[in-house]
Order: C-alpha cells, then structure tokens, then sequence
C-alpha cells in the first residue's frame, strides 16, 4: 500500500517544476469544501450485499411510511375524542422514527452528519442531532448544573430538551474550555471584557414547527445586604422568539425585547457568579405570544414570578461563571454609570476585648 | 539475543542437571524431553506484535456499511422470530379460548397437570439376551396404585 505512494512522491520532486513556493491550484485544493465520494464498487463484495441490503430495508420502509400517512389522513378526519389526539401524536412519531431509520444507514448521510452538514428539515438529521444531543451534550449540562446548583437555586431540576449555547465573539472563551463546536462547556468562566457586548444565541431545537420562546438571562448571585442573602438580577429579556429546527438564530428582529441586555457586572468581593442564560416555551405549545409591559417586569423580578405569572417552561439552559476584574470597575463607570459597590466581611470583633481596647475585666471595684 | 524464552530454558536446564536428570542431546533446550514446550515458549515470548490495522476514510466508509447492514440483517432475523412467536401465541390462546367455550370439563383437564404423576413402573429394563417375545399385546393393563385406590 505504501509503496506506490513513495514512488508518487519521488515522481513529482524529480519533475521540472517552475519555482513558484505555492500555485494557485494548490491553494484552491485546500481551502475547498470537503465533497462527499462514494465508495467505489467492486472492490468489496460484502460493501456491494451491504448496500442492497441497506435500500431494500429502505424500500420497505418508505412502503411502511405511506400507509401509515393514509391512516393518519383517516384519523385526522375522524370524529374528535381524547384518545384520538394521543393516538395522532403516537402515529406521527412513528413516521418521524420510521422516516429517520430509511436513511439512517446510508453511507452518504453519516458522512454529512460526521462532516457538519446537516439539513435539520429532514428528519433523520433532526433525529441524528437529537440523539448526539442525548448523549454527549446532555450528560455535561446537567452535570454542572447539579455540582454547581443552578437547579435547586434558580428553578426545580429538569431535563433539558433544547441544546442552548452563547457565542460572545472570538477570543472570549480560553482555551481550555472550548469544545469542538466552537462553543465553550457549561460552567466555564469567562472574562468580564468579553461579555460586554450581546452574544449571539444559537439554539438547537428539535421540532419541526415554529414555537415561541422566552429567552432570559438571570444572575441569581447578587448580594442582598439587608435579608443577608442572595437576589437574582434579569441581565436580558427577549419574548415572542420563533423557533424550529430550522430556524436557530434568535433575532432581535422577530421577537420582544422587553429588557435589554445588561452586561455581566460582578462586584468586588462576591464569589463567582452564575449567569444563567434560560430558554422557555410560551403556553400552549409555544403557539401563544405573550405581551409583557414594562410594568410588569423590571430586573428584580425573579425567574420563578415570571414562569409562573406567564406559564412558561424551562426547555433549555446554559450558564457561565464569572468573577471581578478591573473591566468590571470600567463596566459600571461606562454602562451602568454607578458607583461601584465593594463587598467584604464584617470586620473581626475580639471577644476578649472591650471598645477602648482594653481587657474585659473580671471583677467589678466595690 | 537473550530473550526471555531462551533464559528461562537454560535456567530450567541447570536445574533438571543439577537434579540428577539425564544429559540430553546438544542443542536440545526442550523441557522434559518434549520438542512441543519449545514452540508453546517461541510463540508466548518471540512471537512479534501484530500491526494495528489501519483503513482509509474509504475504506473505514466500507466496513461502517457493512456493520450497519449486518445488523440490520440480524435485526429482521429477530423481528421475523418475534413476530412468528407472537403468531404461534395467538393461535394457542384462541384455541385455548375455544376449548373453554366447548366444554368445561376438556378445558380444565387440558390446563391442569397430573401432580402425582410417577415412574411407569411396567417398564422393561434392557438386556443384552432378550426374550423371543418382547411384549404381550394382549396382556390387559396392569392395576396401577391410583386406580386402584
């Protein structure tokens, strides 16, 4: 195998080439595009069985796939009853997991999941993303946020069903904590300078249809003094997004920004905070839009007056940490224009000692 | 070349001569006198590491197909089982359901099982020498215990 490869090479240095360092031809074959090239045939028997094996099963299903579609044409026009919705919802993820596993197997379909080239309206590339979501991602949100008790402390535990992730720009994730995609790993610290400007949210839902969605960042960190506890604090507040496995980018155009965003502000002498970046679905399915007036809502409502008030459910989140820093002194000069609060402890009061400085004395002179 | 074949063979040789066993013919590093101890220690200690195999995205493309196609081959196997199974069930159970409408009696004799059930005690053990005539089929049935009680 190897050895045509060295003859190749020993070929092409012995050539008259002109004494050009890069052509343009070579630059060009670098930078394009990964295609996909099928496997030649007749070169394996058992690829060649495999392949007509693989459509036969694929005949066959997309055979299953069309009576199921005339049944559910039927019941769909069928007299309405309680069973009769369930049963349509069953139906459809029948087709949904029947139209997935036809093309599941094609050797061209896993080299385009493999590569990123993913087309979420079809099914089996929605049923691909949601499984590798189930997997790989899943597990390490819902790790962190149960170490570092984002659920009990800002809503009760759930399972998260939308994959949400933040991208704050290039140079804003250090390089220990960014993951393959780009995007850096729940809980990862980022710099206050990087968060000053919006991030952009990508969100990977898995269903078909728009929805609408809430989309809500809460520190849930801020010192309150005088209960000598802990308040949350609403940095951004955008309702009314639309949402699909299409459709990933929420705009700001298309939805409701009730709260601008407010950049991430921790004060001296907290503990890192936990900036919390929640995606909820609005009521009914998420077909309903709601309209929130400036009334209602200012940056101390909490996130569980709000989901409750506006019936929403949590269906994504994401979060990061973030401590002081000297951008964060600069942060409530030039954007809050504040001034800034330093926290610390209480200073140390000697038992032993009495206000002028001097022993507690014992006995008292008769 | 001292591997640890060929030390482990002198060693086991001093030992045997210093034991008092015979002197065997030159060049002879076998144990025991047994030629096939030579090759079990050549192939747990000389045999080479075998090299990791490696495929081309074409051909990894190749075998992922193929192991995806088997086990959907292995798949259908089991789904035809299955649904065999589930078909067989379905023909007993309506038999059964019959039976019940039938008769009650028949039903309940088919569903039960003879719990004193016993060794069949006219069983003629086996011989070497049997007899010309191996069973009276005009014998009548014997009186077993249970009839007769």
């Amino acid at each position: 195998m190897s050895f045509p490869r060295v003859v190749l090479r020993a070929g092409r240095s012995c050539s008259a080439m002109p004494t050009r360092a890069f052509s343009v031809k070579s630059v060009a074959r670098n930078a394009a595009e990964p295609t996909y090239k099928a496997p030649a045939l007749g070169v394996n028997k058992t690829f060649d069985e495999a392949l007509k094996v693989i459509a036969e099963d694929k005949a066959k299903r997309l055979a299953d796939i069309k009576s199921m579609e005339a049944k559910l044409a039927q019941l769909v026009k069928a007299a309405p009853s309680a069973a009769k919705d369930t049963e349509i919802a069953a139906l459809k993820e029948k087709i949904f997991k029947q139209e997935a596993f036809a093309e599941i197997n094609e050797p061209e379909i896993q080299w385009q999941f493999k590569n990123g080239k993913v087309d979420m309206s079809k099914a089996v590339f929605r049923y691909m993303k949601g499984k590798q979501f189930q997997r790989e991602t899943l597990p390490v949100i819902q790790q962190r946020t149960t170490q570092m008790f984002v659920t009990p402390d800002l809503l009760p535990a759930f399972t998260p069903s939308v994959n949400v992730q933040l991208d704050f720009g290039a140079g804003s994730i250090p390089a220990e904590t960014k993951l393959a995609d780009g995007y850096f790993e729940t809980g990862s610290y980022l710099l206050p300078g990087k968060t000053i400007n919006e991030p952009k949210v990508n969100v990977t839902s898995f269903h078909d249809e728009q929805r609408y969605y809430t989309v809500a960042l809460v520190d849930p960190d801020m010192p309150d003094v005088e209960n000598e506890t802990y308040k949350q604090q609403l940095h951004w507040l955008i309702t009314n997004v639309p949402l699909s496995a299409t459709q990933t980018e929420v705009a700001k155009e298309n939805a409701d920004v009730v709260l601008s965003y407010l950049p991430p502000h921790p004060p001296k002498g907290t503990k890192y905070h936990r900036y919390t970046l929640l995606l909820a679905e609005q009521p009914n399915g998420g077909q309903d839009k709601i309209q929130m007036d400036a009334s209602q809502i200012s940056r101390e409502t909490t996130l569980g007056d709000l989901c409750s008030h506006f019936k929403l459910n949590v269906k994504g989140l994401t979060f990061f940490r973030q401590v002081w820093d000297k951008d964060v002194s600069r942060i409530f000069k030039d954007v809050l224009q504040q001034d800034e609060p330093v926290y610390g402890n209480q200073p140390k009061v000697d038992e032993l000692l009495d206000e002028t400085g001097q022993k507690k004395k014992k006995f008292i002179h008769m | 070349m001292s591997s640890p074949f060929a030390r482990s063979a002198l060693k086991a040789n001093t030992l045997m001569r210093a034991g008092g066993a015979p002197m065997k013919k030159s060049g002879g590093t076998s144990l025991n006198g047994d030629a096939r101890n030579d090759l079990i220690k050549k192939v747990l200690f000389d045999a080479p590491a075998r090299p990791p195999v490696r495929l081309s995205p074409e051909e990894m493309t190749r075998h992922e197909t193929i192991e995806r196609a088997w086990k959907l081959v292995r798949q259908q196997q089991k789904q035809e089982q299955t649904e065999g199974l589930a078909r067989k069930f379905e023909m007993m159970r309506k038999a059964n359901a019959e039976l019940e409408a039938t008769s009650a009696q028949l039903f309940k004799h088919s569903q039960t099982k003879e719990r004193h059930a016993v060794f069949p005690r006219q069983l003629r053990t086996l011989t070497d020498t049997p007899p010309k005539q191996i069973w009276n089929y005009r014998q009548p049935a014997a009186a077993t215990p249970a009839t007769k009680a």
